[in-house]
């Protein structure tokens, strides 16, 4: 009776109900397994005879030539340098991580001479914490710097971000505050949250924990209101398309989308997905308290993060490699350990020599 | 005649083999010209997505070539191959189900991708290899009606969905539906040694 489901499984397909029905039954028996196994891949070969040859072919071939001998570069320089490096490579993760406030303060002029900032800047594996006197505590991720007027408790105060920082700024009655990140404006009314803004990448993210933030985009002439965010709530802006989104965050409860809901704001070029609740909303804040946390998030990403968080540079030979999702979180683990980890979680070859890892198939 | 062809391009890329062996990259090259759509063709309905099937067959043939020097002369390249894609599909899968089962993937994704998984990891695909098992596959389909030829070339070696086919010959979908299930009975019988 099953089988006719395996036929139909080959003809016009399984609704998912029919595919649970398959499923169940395949996994009660082994033979069952087997007989279905044995039938699709009888199916997919049966026409490989007639497979004609594609331009697509010539294309990938470039591709692979291109990492063959890229590939021979990478293995010269490994040579040698190897385990003197893994003896320390702990030791100095970790002290990297601890030491981390190395913070370049210097004072600078504005053009009007009118102003005068600090800037504070990290560099990759840095953080840095700033308190200034009227109570705001500035937390500074990696490869980022931020310029903070001299008078902080004006009726104005701007403040400039590039890279990644968590703000906590306490409310004074008639102070105006505006963190300025790329052409986005954020108004802060007392409030805690972090913004992400590293020129390379494509988004700006926007994380507040406490208060009320308004979110502007200016293009200089111009300024528009792009959204009003509250507690636990992010706001991510595309730099390409000029458009901002709140996503919903996967709860406990595994119930993503159902949440959502698509709100139109009076500007037409924004669209605003409002979340009901969000309880994930730690992880994008986890790195200030040395922390470092990832959910569902591509290899890609992940190792732009983690150039930035160990202080390396990551040099990936391994293509399936960059779309593979990966969950966890490191926190006084060496760049070693880190690997070793996500190899373990999906099969690859990585070579540590110096501050660059090597990434290669299984 | 298409037999003998398959046995010539058989004994060609055996004996690429021993040039790729020495570090021969045009060998390497005309041999993953000659094997690269077959490859694709026979990953695709496991893993669906293009664009993953491309970086699994990049990362298969970059070992391929970084583990040459191994190769035993007597074995079949190609089959070695579909080893190597296999392994690194079923690990690709393998990963993916974990993932699923902490995510909002719908849940028909999931028990497909569970379905390929099983499929894939059943070691006969690799049996599937030999030119025995080739040679039937042939005879088969070339015993059936012509229609039923036609059709089974069409959803298979083309990809075209039933209904697509159904409107490009003008003829309903059940009719098509019919053709591919006697294709499908006729292999199963003739290969019923190998699926038992």
């Amino acid at each position: 009776m099953e089988r006719s489901l395996i036929d139909k499984y080959f003809l016009e397909g399984l609704n998912e109900q029919e595919m649970s029905e398959l499923m169940a039954w395949l996994e009660a028996d082994e033979s069952s397994r087997h007989y279905f196994s044995r039938m699709k891949n009888m199916w997919v070969f049966a026409g490989l005879s007639g497979v004609k040859p594609s331009d697509e072919a010539i294309k990938e071939s470039e591709r692979l030539f291109y990492r063959i001998n890229k590939g021979k570069e990478t293995h010269n320089k490994i040579v040698g340098r190897f385990t003197y490096f893994y003896r320390f490579a702990g030791i100095a993760a970790g002290i990297l991580i601890l030491l981390s406030s190395m913070l370049f303060l210097f004072l600078l002029s504005s053009k009007g001479g009118r102003e005068s900032y600090y800037v504070v800047e990290t560099k990759a594996a840095e953080k840095s914490i700033v308190h200034l006197s009227d109570g705001t505590t500035i937390w500074l991720n990696a490869e980022s710097s931020v310029k903070i007027p001299e008078n902080i408790t004006r009726k104005e105060v701007n403040i400039y971000l590039q890279g990644e920082a968590y703000f906590d700024i306490p409310h004074l009655g008639g102070r105006k505050v505006v963190v300025h990140a790329s052409d986005l404006q954020i108004k802060v009314v007392g409030t805690a949250f972090n913004v992400k803004n590293y020129p390379g990448e494509k988004e700006i993210e926007t994380t507040l924990v406490r208060g009320k933030i308004i979110i502007e985009k200016s293009d200089g002439k111009k300024t528009t209101n792009l959204a009003e965010i509250m507690p636990n709530q992010r706001f991510v802006y595309d730099r390409e398309k000029q458009q901002g989104i709140i996503p919903a965050v996967v709860n406990s409860d595994n119930n993503r989308g159902q949440d959502e809901k698509f709100v139109s704001l009076p500007h037409k070029e924004v669209n605003v997905t409002v979340v009901k609740k969000n309880e994930e909303i730690e992880r994008y804040v986890a790195w200030k308290d040395g922390r470092f946390i990832f959910r569902s998030e591509p290899f890609e990403k992940l190792a732009q993060n983690m150039e930035r968080w160990f202080g390396v540079k990551i040099i990936n030979s391994h293509a399936t490699l960059n779309k593979v999702k990966f969950n966890g979180s490191f926190e006084k683990e060496s760049v070693e350990q880190a690997m070793h980890a996500l190899s373990t979680s999906y099969p690859f070859c990585y070579v540590v020599s110096h501050d660059t890892i090597y990434i290669f198939p299984k | 005649m298409a037999d003998s062809s398959a046995a010539k391009g058989m004994d060609t890329i055996k004996q690429l083999l021993s040039e790729i062996k020495r570090g021969n990259q045009d060998a390497f090259r005309q041999f993953f010209l000659q094997t690269y759509d077959r490859m694709k063709f026979l990953i695709i309905p496991y893993i669906g997505d293009e664009e993953i099937a491309r970086d699994l067959l990049q990362d298969a043939y970059l070992l391929f070539w970084e583990i040459r020097q191994t190769i035993r002369d007597d074995s079949n390249p190609e089959a070695l191959l579909y080893t190597l894609l296999r392994n690194n599909a079923l690990n690709y899968l393998k990963h993916l189900k974990v993932c699923e089962k902490h995510s909002d993937f719908i849940q028909k994704n999931f028990m497909e991708d569970k379905l390929n998984y099983y499929a894939l990891n059943d070691p006969v695909s690799e049996n599937f290899f030999s030119e025995e098992i080739l040679r039937i596959f042939d005879s088969v389909l070339k015993s059936l009606p012509e229609k039923t030829q036609e059709i089974f070339y069409l959803s298979r070696e083309q990809g075209m969905k039933y209904r697509e086919i159904a409107n490009h010959l003008d003829i309903s979908e059940k009719v098509v539906e019919n053709h591919i299930m006697n294709a499908l009975r006729a292999l199963r019988e003739a290969l019923k040694e190998y699926i038992k």
